[in-house]
């Protein structure tokens, strides 16, 4: 049976559902017991798990990952909650060279299976400290996984997967994207890492996106259908590890490619799988690979500002528009 | 101080200029109102000054290619430059590295010194394909091209705009082949074959005349000519004596070669000027490849004259020594 949830309780029943099938499975943060956080996603697990389980933390985002990265490497399952994504800088330390690579250091010894929740996406007028997308930042460092659920079908099914993995994983969740509603099953399901979910088939362009930019993507694939340009879209669901095969098949099916991801585009996630195509596909490519990332600015307050410096589906399909058409795009 | 001349916005909303040529030489003086090059946009062409006095130092884009805007194309010196050196420098047309700009970039003589022996020994260095004439052009379209054997250069040469990609691979195909590359349409070939005697063909002729019944020399004339053309059946017009035939050819078998309606098009033209005074013909490209015949001493001269999109100097070579070999040895044409 399947039926409509918001993702905000697609990943509340994700956590139920992991927390009574494993009891080494606990969840900590700021504000997740009776507050149930700021967005309500974990409202009612304290009441059917209880405070030992559902910990409240001071606020002290250090601490409380250092609490988590032990807790893992001595018998538990952590979930941790982390309030903005815009707090990892906190956890740096904690996260990248304890707990990534603890399984190498220890000669495979210990392992660290933490899950760290936290989320991203601009346009809520929270300003540029609780705005960033910074999946990148975490996506380089060697021994984290890093999953970016796009619906709340991909939330469930990929948060019950990372909290089975042996590995220490961050999950990002948009956090425009909690009351969105899409069809999950009753049953239980889980998402395997590392399989990229095929949401539109097309001919003529492929459309990597990430998050909440499959929406953008699907709606630009939309317009551009309009157009008579049939427009794939691709959703990886995990950045790490990345299914190439399935972004690289579709390259050399549709000859061009644009990969969308809500973070800063320099440095970020579309660079990396554009580079990616252009190594692994360059015969097979029309076209430039397009990169559309956010500006690379700090989130702007003002909503005007902030809504532009996001990518959108009109701005995807033009720049579909363009390579379909043999445009001169960024000329050397 | 060096001056760089760029490609100029000319338009709006215009992203790259076509070069059509240069006006200026590397080394040659020029001054800040001579014209320098001439550019043409989607609107118009343009001819475009110098804008500064000096000797042309360099120029980094060849007529013919698609500049972006604001691209450095040429360098104006104050002094006359080393064109030796220059050479030496960066053989062929390099766009210059932007990063580095005009800035001279000094290097400390030791680190200079240093790289020079840290680098491999001549034969150790690898080989590294030079993109030629910069064309833009999908790494798609680039591979398919090579596989399907097409020459981008072609398209380049029609005016196609750049970059390149899959789908003018399909205009590519219709072009006429590589060969004809080397020469634009108003190229005129111009070959000249003389035969050591005119016996063979007119004995040839006298012998045809009693058993194939074929007692028109112009219609022999027509059937060397198409089968030494190699493109049949054919067409071939045949002026002797003032009067022109026009001949369909259908196959090499001689008794089957007819006179054609008058208004037929032809492939070929043979104009016959043995029994005229007239030794040599240089008389231009027609529609389509001539044939000249005319005396030389005691045997003939065969001037084949044709615009060059017709033939490639292959095809022209091949043309004319073949009709050669047949008017001296008849009896070739037979076999």
């Amino acid at each position: 049976m399947t039926r409509e949830i918001t993702l905000s309780k697609a990943v509340n029943e994700a956590i139920a559902e992991e927390m009574r099938r494993d009891a080494s499975v606990i969840l900590l943060g700021e504000d997740v017991a009776e507050a149930g956080t700021p967005f309500k996603v974990l409202s009612g697990l304290v009441e059917e798990f209880g405070t030992d389980r559902i910990i409240d933390t001071p606020i002290s985002e250090p601490g409380f990952m250092g609490i988590a990265v032990g807790a893992a490497m001595t018998g538990l399952r952590p979930v941790v909650d982390l309030m903005f994504g815009d707090f990892l800088y906190l956890v740096m330390d904690q996260l990248c060279n304890q707990a990534a690579k603890t399984h190498y250091m220890s000669g495979g010894k210990l392992t660290a299976p933490l899950v760290l929740r936290t989320n991203m996406g601009a346009t809520r007028r929270s300003a540029a400290q609780h705005s960033q997308s910074l999946q990148a930042l975490v996506a380089h460092i060697p021994g984290l996984k890093v999953a970016m659920p796009s619906s709340a079908y991909e939330a469930k099914g990929l948060l019950k997967t990372a909290i089975r993995d042996d590995n220490p994983v961050v999950i990002f969740e948009d956090k425009l994207m909690y009351q969105d509603k899409a069809p999950v099953p009753e049953e239980e399901y889980l998402i395997p890492f590392g399989k990229a979910h095929i949401k539109r088939e097309g001919r003529d362009v492929t459309l990597v996106a990430t998050s909440s930019m499959v929406q953008v993507a699907e709606e630009a694939a939309e317009a551009l259908a309009g157009d008579g340009i049939s427009a794939e879209v691709i959703d990886p669901r995990t950045i790490v590890p990345l299914d190439e095969q399935t972004i690289l098949n579709s390259v050399r099916k549709t000859s061009r490619a644009i990969v969308i991801d809500e973070g800063h585009q320099s440095y970020g996630v579309t660079a990396e799988i554009a580079a990616r195509i252009g190594e692994k596909a360059f015969y097979h490519l029309d076209a430039p690979v397009i990169r559309m990332g956010a500006m690379d600015v700090p989130v702007p307050f003002s909503p005007a500002l902030e809504d532009l410096t996001v990518p959108n589906a009109a701005g995807v399909a033009e720049n579909a528009r363009r390579i379909c058409r043999g445009e001169l795009i960024h000329a050397a | 101080m060096p001056h760089e001349v760029i490609m100029p916005a000319l338009g709006m909303a215009q992203d790259t200029g076509l070069l059509i040529g240069w006006l200026k030489q590397p080394g040659e003086a020029v001054n800040a109102d001579d014209v320098l090059f001439e550019v043409e946009t989607d609107k118009s062409t343009m001819e475009v000054n110098a804008g500064f006095d000096g000797f042309i130092a360099k120029l980094l884009a060849e007529a013919g290619q698609e500049v972006p805007v604001g691209e450095t194309i040429a360098v104006i010196s104050a002094e006359q430059p080393d064109l030796a050196a220059a050479e030496e420098e960066s053989s062929g047309p390099v766009v210059p590295d932007k990063a580095a700009g005009n800035t001279r970039v000094e290097e400390a003589p030791g680190a200079s010194d240093a790289l020079k022996s840290a680098r491999l020994p001549e034969k150790a260095q690898i080989a590294i394909p030079r993109s030629e004439g910069k064309i833009l052009a999908s790494p798609k379209a680039r591979r398919l091209a090579g596989e399907m054997d097409l020459d981008l250069n072609r398209l380049v040469e029609t005016g196609h705009v750049q970059p390149f990609h899959v789908k003018d691979l399909e205009t590519l195909k219709t072009l006429p082949p590589t060969g004809t590359a080397a020469s634009g349409p108003h190229t005129v070939r111009r070959l000249v074959a003389e035969t050591g005697n005119d016996d063979a063909f007119a004995d040839f002729a006298g012998w045809a005349a009693t058993t194939e019944a074929c007692r028109d020399q112009g219609a022999l004339l027509a059937g060397f000519a198409a089968a030494s053309l190699g493109r049949l059946p054919a067409n071939v017009a045949v002026d002797r004596a003032g009067d022109r035939t026009i001949y369909a050819v259908p196959s090499t078998w001689l008794g089957q070669v007819s006179a054609a309606e008058s208004s037929k098009p032809f492939d070929l033209h043979v104009r016959d000027l043995r029994f005229t005074r007239i030794s040599s013909v240089e008389l231009g490209a027609e529609d389509c490849p001539t044939i000249s015949i005319s005396r030389a001493g005691r045997g003939l001269r065969l001037t084949l004259e044709t615009a060059g999109h017709l033939l490639t100097a292959e095809e022209a070579v091949n043309l004319l020594s073949n009709f050669a070999g047949r008017m001296e040895q008849p009896l070739r044409h037979l076999l």
